[in-house]
């Protein structure tokens, strides 16, 4: 239950910061994709068949947020939540670098595959280049504010484990001393 | 491993997208306005940490660099505020000398009556962008239906009132409300509490403009055309034809329709109009009000019938 109100928590955080915090169209620095953000942390906490459906409520939620044609959004976010799954069954990793590195594929793709699919099914033409380069700044935002985050969110955590480690290890002598 | 049912789940999920992708616009707008009226309370609440953070940066700096901002700001609104101020006499010109055209030429029984259509306007603060491609961003705005806000009503920049034309001859209230004013969208899709509203320079966005000439003998209105967003800086407005006289620095205003207010809203100004000999129209680039970047609050013109008018002819 708290882990379901954590991800709509942060899936909804997630969305506020997208559309009012992040800088409009009239930049050219490009910003932080926190869509991307939140596949990859739904991806690490749960796996399998809750892992699509959460991350498909990202991308239908992203779809209402946008004035683009529905749909694309949704069908976004599923594939690359099943790409994020491949992955994570193959490596497994929960490393820094290797979240930090999966944020950034998927931002990348995203930001790259979203205004290409848009522009061919609505007839317009647009220049790859500026989509790429678009998403590449995106995808370094979004790299930069994950680590941030993923920094900030261990160092929290470490105090919690080390005490819980201290308890286990002085719980083993006991344990020894009534076996013999 | 993927997990054995992730894989049903994906084309299920793929399958309501496509459905979306194709279920008719009233359906789609009722889940945009739902998300964005969700989304309304955290939206407000970022806007106003974000508004206290700028706040509070903008204290640290030095006084002296302070001063130097506050003085730069007011300079910047003085000479906005004196672009729009010519912007409206120019209208104002053009206007009288259309409105007592069109009077003379009105039976005596229908020159006292009162307009159709009355124009009031709504504060709106701006929430966010919409999350979409830079070629059709948009705007969050905290009003919606509730508000009586309708789709694809302007609009319109400026808080102010601009221009002290209330000792002029022959100007309606609502000329008084509205000259100076410079639309700088129309609103899209509106939900119970929020809307959104498109740029000027958002592709998709369409609207009905109409030039004001200097000549010899003062301003005028000439052509009629739709002003279009491209997705870039400069509007496009097409349907000028080639019998006009179209020339760079002419400016561009709202065209009234039916139900529409009469007093046109200042678009922008022309940049650049060529005319290719083979081609029966003008192509004319209009460079449109420029937009803050940290566009905070606007105000939305709204119509409605006047009930004066309706009971005048019973």
């Amino acid at each position: 239950m708290l882990k379901v109100f954590g991800i709509l928590a942060m899936t909804y955080l997630g969305l506020v910061a997208q559309s009012s915090l992040v800088p409009g169209g009239s930049t050219n620095l490009g910003g932080p994709f926190f869509p991307a953000l939140l596949l990859v942390m739904i991806a690490a906490c749960c796996g399998g068949a809750s892992s699509v459906l959460w991350s498909g409520l990202v991308g239908l939620l992203l779809d209402g947020m946008s004035n683009d044609k529905m749909g694309v959004q949704l069908i976004l976010a599923v594939v690359l939540a099943l790409m994020l799954q491949w992955t994570r069954s193959m490596w497994g990793s929960q490393s820094l670098v290797a979240l930090v590195a999966m944020v950034m594929v998927v931002c990348l793709s995203w930001r790259a595959l979203s205004p290409m699919t848009l522009a061919v099914l609505s007839g317009r033409v647009v220049d790859p280049q500026v989509i790429l380069t678009d998403a590449i700044q995106d995808a370094t935002w979004s790299g930069t504010i994950a680590a941030a985050l993923i920094l900030v969110g261990r160092g929290l955590m470490r105090p919690g484990i080390r005490g819980n480690s201290m308890n286990l290890s002085r719980s083993v002598p006991r344990m020894r001393t009534a076996v013999r | 491993m993927t997990g054995s049912g992730a894989g049903p789940v994906a084309c299920l999920l793929m399958l309501v997208g496509a459905g979306l992708h194709f279920a008719p616009d009233t359906v789609n707008a009722r889940i945009r306005a739902t998300v964005s009226d969700a989304l309304r309370p955290g939206q407000s609440a970022a806007r106003q940490v974000s508004i206290l953070a700028r706040e509070n940066l903008s204290q640290l700096a030095t006084k002296a660099e302070a001063a130097r901002q506050r003085e730069l700001n007011q300079l910047q609104e003085q000479l906005q505020e004196e672009q729009e101020r010519t912007a409206a006499l120019q209208l104002q010109l053009a206007r009288l000398s259309e409105l007592q055209n069109r009077e003379d030429a009105l039976p005596e029984r229908m020159r006292s009556l009162p307009p159709l259509v009355s124009t009031s306007l709504v504060s709106a603060d701006v929430l966010g962008d919409s999350i979409a491609e830079k070629w059709k961003k948009g705007k969050l705005l905290n009003r919606g239906e509730a508000s009586g806000i309708r789709e694809s009503e302007l609009v319109v920049k400026s808080r102010h009132s601009l221009v002290d034309v209330g000792r002029d001859g022959k100007l309606s209230a609502e000329d008084a409300l509205l000259l100076g004013r410079c639309v700088i969208g129309k609103i899209e899709r509106v939900g119970r509490w929020t809307s959104t509203f498109l740029l000027l320079t958002d592709s998709g966005y369409r609207g009905r403009a109409q030039l004001v000439h200097q000549t010899d003998t003062g301003f005028v209105f000439v052509g009629k055309g739709i002003l279009e967003g491209q997705g870039s800086p400069l509007c496009r407005l097409k349907g000028i034809s080639s019998s006009e006289a179209v020339t760079v620095g002419d400016t561009v205003y709202t065209s009234a329709r039916d139900g529409q207010p009469s007093t046109p809203l200042y678009y922008g100004r022309v940049v650049e109009a060529t005319l290719d000999p083979a081609e029966s129209e003008w192509m004319v680039l209009v460079e449109p009000v420029p937009v803050p970047s940290d566009l905070t609050s606007v105000q939305v013109l709204r119509t409605s019938v006047n009930a004066g008018r309706l009971t005048e002819g019973q």
